[in-house]
């Protein structure tokens, strides 16, 4: 299938799917589920769409629990929380309008302070979704898309009590409604709201009671009870030529509670946080069914979380699967 | 692009479960220099901060006061309210201590939280003699900084002091290392428990108000840390640090030990979890020689009621290690004069209590 034929397929422009990680690498450090896009579309069944992807998150700033912005370490007057994590991102299309997704991710997390160098990588949360589209209720206009969004996010691969801990350790479980729009061939528009329940079920992590005098930071096998989140997303694509689509997205976390007590170098998955990310990003696709990504995210507004600014590289391709089913 | 169902399913469960199954986990730390040196006194702008209020108080500010608007009143169970200006604590008769301060978040998680400072202020108990306390009543001060930040004070710890012991009793102080307070450590008054930990130590101190109430008070105290001041025996190696890579050969071990209930009476180094051998304790002599100004100090300056090493100040130590090529665990004790030492493990993070203290060494030939 050459690109002229796939756009004949579908005349309305959809946007990619892109790898949750993607996003906000480092909000899913903090424990948060990142935030997937485009997902207001469904795949076609038997479709596929694979991604690859970068992230390289840093900061040397933090915001505090009143919204201040200070330094991420004290007395470290230079970058101090560094993620740099690899995801892989999967969709395939189930029925007319249902598609299922997985995502694993490897986590590497640096901090410093000043005086020592923390660093733990570990595979991240295994998160499953299942995307439902409500275009045939038949009330979604044309070139429009709404879809409920389920997933469940699974720490597979965490050692949560080591410093940093890769991850907040406890099964998250995320609803939401997506709507999209296409503007004809030249762009997109999604918005989305969801909610977020953070369980208190640590069962699949690989948490250890620390060894006193050796583990550094690592106290006890803390169990803290993270606070559900409201979660928003909003996307604008726009195709100014063929292979190009420049994109911009903005995202918001919002912890029901307010954020009230802080965190520290040791302690990078605060129970609350609140944050907006806003940024912009390029997708290329030289030829057929192969797209290469990158995209640059800030953190202009914060409560307890990490000011960093997020750079992601990804590689992605799509096919249709043949066969019996 | 069309790919086998089958074929595409099967080797992605095989990718899957293999990535599942890896998990190439690891976990790192990496000292950035190769060990604290430590003088006995710690400069003001090398003295840790940390705000109690800042983590639990939303719409935290710290206080920006100027001694001329500053004000201290005492209420509660007493003869009269009073409230004092600066002025009027200045015209008070002030003595000055020397004093390791530490956080009482186990220092195992919060390393550098400690330093060692002269503070000069006024006997506290000569802030309440003007107020007139009611002794047969009270049985507590409540103690209120002006960044919302409250902790409380048991009257035993004023009125009930052997002066035999080597502790003195709480100071309302204005000056730190010989100058006035800093914004970032109280300014312009904030108190100094002797023997207690850093959140005894309340900053940009307000009000006292004397109660009946026995019960435990404070922002500490409400969010689950000890109600117990006094600060009890720990230790710390300070060079080398964690992780270290050192050549074989002589390598000179450091550290310091302090306790809050008394002096320290021996620190002891255990190899590889061989016997506990003796660490050399810093020489008063040389600390003063070293620091001159630390004799105007009540404790340098009266040597028969303070036994070196003092109660509630660190001792700083030394020991020396032949080390032979090898992956090494260096373990420190300190043992107070009540016989008192720590604990081989410690998991509460909020009681102030410290486990004996561990490292890695690389010892490389």
């Amino acid at each position: 299938m050459n690109r002229a034929t796939c756009r004949s397929r579908t005349p309305v422009l959809r946007p990619r799917p892109w790898a949750p990680g993607v996003a906000g690498l480092c909000l899913a450090i903090l424990g948060a589920v990142s935030s997937a896009r485009a997902q207001a579309w469904t795949q076609a069944p038997g479709h596929v769409y694979v991604k690859l992807a970068y992230g390289a998150a840093t900061a040397g700033e933090q915001y505090g629990f009143d919204g201040r912005a200070k330094l991420y370490a004290d007395d470290v007057y230079a970058p101090a929380f560094y993620d740099r994590s690899v995801y892989l991102y999967a969709e395939a299309g189930l029925l007319p309008a249902l598609s299922a997704s997985v995502s694993l991710p490897y986590k590497r997390v640096i901090v410093r302070d000043s005086a020592f160098r923390y660093a733990a990588g570990a595979l991240g949360d295994l998160e499953l979704g299942l995307r439902q589209s409500l275009v045939p209720l038949g009330f979604v206009p044309a070139s429009g898309a709404l879809a409920v969004n389920l997933k469940a996010s699974l720490p597979t691969g965490y050692v949560r009590n080591t410093v940093p801990a890769p991850g907040a350790g406890q099964v998250d479980l995320t609803g939401s409604l997506d709507y999209g729009q296409g503007f004809g061939g030249w762009g997109y528009g999604q918005v989305g709201l969801g909610y977020r329940v953070r369980t208190p079920w640590y069962g699949l992590s690989t948490a250890v009671p620390c060894q006193p005098g050796q583990d550094r930071g690592c106290t006890a096998d803390e169990r803290p009870d993270h606070g559900d989140e409201v979660v928003a997303r909003a996307e604008l694509g726009v195709r100014p030529w063929g292979p190009v689509l420049l994109q911009g997205m903005g995202s918001a976390v919002m912890s029901v509670a307010a954020p009230t007590v802080g965190f520290a170098v040791g302690q990078t998955t605060p129970t609350h946080q609140r944050y907006v990310k806003a940024g912009a990003g390029v997708l290329v696709e030289p030829v057929a069914h192969l797209g290469l990504s990158a995209q640059v995210q800030v953190t202009p507004w914060g409560r307890n979380t990490v000011k960093s600014v997020d750079f992601f590289f990804g590689l992605s391709t799509d096919f249709d699967l043949g066969g019996e089913p | 692009m069309t790919v086998d169902r089958r074929e595409f399913l099967r080797r992605g469960a095989i990718g899957f479960l293999g990535l599942a199954l890896t998990r190439c986990g690891y976990h790192e730390v990496q000292p950035l220099v190769a060990g604290i040196t430590l003088p006995f006194l710690t400069p003001v702008g090398d003295y840790y901060v940390k705000h109690g209020a800042e983590g639990s108080i939303g719409g935290w500010r710290m206080p920006d006061l100027r001694p001329e608007g500053w004000s201290l009143t005492v209420d509660g169970l007493v003869a009269r309210e009073v409230t004092l200006t600066y002025a009027d604590l200045e015209a008070l008769p002030t003595v000055e201590i020397v004093k390791t301060m530490q956080c009482v978040v186990d220092s195992n998680s919060a390393q550098g939280l400690v330093g060692t400072a002269r503070w000069r202020g006024v006997p506290i108990s000569q802030v309440l003699a003007l107020a007139g306390i009611d002794r047969a009543r009270a049985r507590r001060l409540h103690l209120f900084g002006a960044d919302g930040f409250t902790n409380n004070l048991p009257l035993t710890r004023i009125y009930d002091l052997d002066p035999s012991e080597g502790v003195v009793e709480p100071l309302v102080v204005t000056h730190m290392n010989g100058a006035p307070l800093t914004r970032e450590h109280g300014a312009p008054v904030r108190l100094i428990v002797h023997d207690g930990f850093g959140f005894s130590a309340v900053k940009w101190l307000t009000r006292i108000t004397a109660v009946a109430d026995e019960r435990p008070f404070g922002t500490y105290q409400d969010a689950g840390f000890t109600d117990e001041h006094r600060s009890p025996v720990f230790s710390r190696i300070t060079a080398p640090t964690d992780n270290l890579t050192v050549p074989a050969g002589r390598v000179e071990i450091t550290g310091f030990a302090a306790s809050g209930v008394e002096g320290i009476e021996a620190v002891e180094v255990s190899i590889d979890d061989g016997p506990w051998l003796p660490a050399a304790l810093a020489d008063r002599a040389a600390v003063l020689a070293r620091h001159p100004e630390l004799a105007s100090t009540l404790q340098f300056s009266e040597r028969d009621r303070f036994v070196w090493p003092f109660r509630a100040v660190w001792a700083l130590w030394t020991f020396a290690w032949d080390a032979s090529p090898g992956r090494h665990r260096v373990r420190v004790r300190a043992i107070d004069r009540t016989g008192t030492t720590q604990p081989d493990r410690d998991l509460e993070i909020s009681d102030g209590v410290n486990a004996i203290a561990s490292i890695r060494v690389e010892v490389k030939s």
